[in-house]
């Protein structure tokens, strides 16, 4: 018995009702991506014969094959009646990415609730309204209506998106998509007409595809639903969710100091923190989080951090921030000291951080943490590209050294141009997550280390 | 001896929201929070107020209870650490004199005299019966820290005690808790049992909206609610 929420990533055959040739619909932009999907796409318009090369049908039940799922993208007043056609061609599964419901005040509301009404009586479930709807790497499904040549889409990966807003989806995915990491699947909901954010997380908990989750909300739709899900999802992968609307103050006068401060947002702490979810506090912090849960395949299980750079600076930051974080920093064992000793120059710096000076090489990158790494839970490398000793092949060092260790590695490479760039793409092609500042690298390594506490329920 | 749900079902047939404090810390004791020892007397009766005074033992607490006041101490309705009849007595004229120059409208039913408590770490537990999350804890550090120190966190019931843990770990009343800078650390098995107390009234009578106890004192051994504040649905 597949999940409700598999047949939307899953059809066989889709029909895009309000499919057209006009760019400045969105009809228009899911019609091309629907290029991309490799199952079967019925364009519904009575105002044409062809579409962009498909055959174009007046009705929805002029359509002669079984539809898995319909994307309807009309304008709101139509949506209703359209929802009768869905029931007369036996369709189960809609987006409904019209806007102009709830979000749009009393008479939204209103026309909102009457198809809520209809789907419940037809059994027809629905992504939407107001939702930009499905992202499936595994079979090309893309129901967004954002055209690729703005935004591109991210490669197969093992990172799903669940997303309130479909900007902020958008705005992940291209995120994504520049650092060359892969995403599974993404979802935007919107109105949560019917399918939710628990929907989704209860999903993805299940769907092999799906590795970890970065999560955006603004509100949940049933808390206690949401916190069940969340706690059910995280307690098998990483979780991380950025909630904004952090401040809204309730209207209510209030009698007692518990309901003043309380706000909505300190029982959204709670259910996140209850649930075992890494909690985002804002956009960078999600992508740094959800880029360090998806790419490192080691747990970070404890707080005893390594530091190697080849820069004192960056490394003092780190450090700064490694105790912020509740990380510890315990000296160089001492035969682990010894060893380096005897390997490398009198001047590199053999404490905690391990500090190859400007004319650390690529492997002494690879000698250190070989070294020195079994002794520590996680490390920080960091990596100033300008020292003329170094390479982009010190990035192959770093992430096989890790991977010999299995324990979890967070990178800074700082932002620059060309050569910087291509250093830091290649050891996020080799699964080490890498990051423009020492205190992001730190940041994203607490989430690791916060990820797998709340997995394995110890404190 | 009145019963929890009867202190419910009077408040809501005289249609008060809020508990009187009495009978908020009835309920409190009823799920095995400690509350200072109390009396209640009639506001026209000053002998029998110098008598609860004596026979709980000084230093008392006074305090006026109120349908028209919810803010006891910005009212005047608290008056602290009396250690004797006369001053009992004196206490009584004024805080009438007080409460009728701070709310004129007030009409003081009866006045509540406590047994007065030991210094203590102060903290904030409570909770609210939330749309979205359903019953809630709160907690944090109380008494004059909790608006400048704005330490509370909450927690979604029902919980496990991992997470009431990972709740209390999450503030600065949990840091002071341990024991802090040479203080001892304190009894956290008596903040558990209040919290838990606090989740069972939550359970147990769901016409309970919020509770608010500020402060709650907690010592070396036990811990004792000192302002029990309970706002019915």
């Amino acid at each position: 018995m597949f999940h409700d929420l598999h047949n939307f990533f899953y059809p066989k055959t889709v029909a895009l009702i309000g499919a057209t040739d006009n760019v400045s619909k969105p009809g228009r932009s899911i019609l091309e991506n629907l290029a991309h999907f490799n199952g079967a796409v019925y364009p519904v318009n009575p105002k044409h014969q062809t579409l962009l090369g498909h055959h174009c049908y007046p009705s929805i039940t002029a359509v002669p094959e079984d539809i898995d799922l319909a994307i309807v993208a009309l304008p709101a007043p139509l949506v209703e009646q359209e929802i009768g056609r869905l029931h007369e061609k036996g369709i189960h599964h809609a987006i409904l990415v019209s806007s102009g419901f709830a979000e749009s005040g009393a008479v939204g509301i209103v026309m909102q609730q009457r198809i809520a009404e209809l789907t419940q009586k037809y059994g027809i479930r629905v992504i939407g309204p107001n939702a930009l709807g499905v992202y499936n790497t595994e079979n090309g499904l893309d129901s967004f209506f954002v055209s690729r040549e703005r935004v591109s889409r991210p490669v197969a990966g093992r990172l799903s998106i669940v997303s309130q807003s479909g900007a902020i989806a958008v705005i992940l995915m291209e995120a994504l998509a520049r650092d060359g990491m892969g995403i599974a699947k993404a979802v935007n909901y919107g109105n949560r007409l019917d399918i939710d954010d628990a929907d989704a997380l209860d999903y993805f908990a299940d769907d092999s595809r799906t590795g970890s989750v970065a999560m955006y909300m603004e509100s949940v739709a049933d808390g206690r639903k949401f916190l069940r899900a969340a706690k059910a999802f995280a307690s098998k992968k990483p979780l991380v969710i950025w909630k904004a609307g952090k401040h809204e103050l309730g209207a209510a006068a209030v009698a007692s100091h518990t309901a003043t401060l309380a706000g909505t947002y300190g029982l959204y702490e709670a259910a996140f923190r209850q649930a075992g979810a890494v909690e985002a506090y804002d956009f960078d912090h999600m992508i740094d989080a959800a880029k360090a849960v998806a790419l490192m395949d080691y747990p970070c299980v404890g707080n005893k951090l390594l530091v190697v750079t080849n820069g004192g600076g960056m490394a003092v930051a780190a450090s700064d921030q490694a105790q912020l974080e509740g990380f510890i920093m315990p000296r160089i064992p001492e035969p682990a000291r010894q060893k380096l000793e005897s390997i490398f120059p009198p001047f590199f710096v053999k404490n905690n951080p391990i500090d190859l000076t400007g004319s650390g090489k690529n492997e002494d990158y690879f000698t250190a943490l070989k070294e020195a790494l079994p002794y520590y839970d996680a490390a920080i490398v960091i990596v100033l590209m300008g020292a003329t000793t170094v390479t982009e092949e010190a990035t192959e060092m770093i992430a096989r050294a890790c991977h010999n260790a299995q324990k979890p590695v967070t990178c800074c490479i700082l932002q620059g141009l060309g050569y910087t760039q291509e250093a830091m793409h290649s050891l996020l092609k080799r699964g080490i997550p890498v990051y423009p500042s020492p205190e992001r690298a730190v940041r994203a390594l607490a989430a690791l280390r916060s990820a797998h506490k709340k997995k394995e329920g110890c404190t | 001896m009145t019963t929890p749900h009867h202190i419910i079902e009077i408040a809501l047939k005289e249609g008060r929201k809020a508990l009187f404090e009495h009978e908020a810390k009835e309920l409190a004791r009823s799920a095995g929070i400690i509350v200072p020892r109390f009396v209640l007397v009639d506001p026209r009766d000053p002998k029998a107020v110098v008598a609860a005074g004596e026979s709980l033992g000084f230093p008392v607490v006074l305090k006026a209870v109120s349908t028209e006041i919810l803010h006891k101490t910005d009212a005047g309705a608290v008056i602290l650490n009396i250690t004797t009849s006369a001053g009992l007595s004196a206490s009584i004229t004024t805080m009438k004199n007080m409460v009728a120059a701070r709310t004129p409208s007030a009409v003081i039913r009866s006045f509540l005299i406590e047994k007065m408590m030991p210094q203590g770490l102060e903290l904030l537990i409570g909770g609210l019966r939330d749309k979205q999350f359903g019953p809630s804890l709160s907690f944090g550090l109380g008494g004059v820290w909790v608006e400048a120190l704005k330490d509370a966190v909450f927690g979604i019931l029902p919980m496990t005690r991992d997470e009431m843990l990972d709740m209390i770990g999450e503030t600065r009343a949990g840091m002071f808790l341990k024991g802090f800078r040479g203080s001892p650390s304190l009894d956290q098995e008596a903040v558990l049992s209040v919290l838990n107390a606090v989740a069972k009234l939550f359970a147990d009578h769901t016409e309970i909206l919020e509770i608010d106890m500020n402060p709650v004192r907690v010592y070396v051994r036990s811990a004792a609610a000192l302002d029990v504040r309970i706002i019915l649905a």
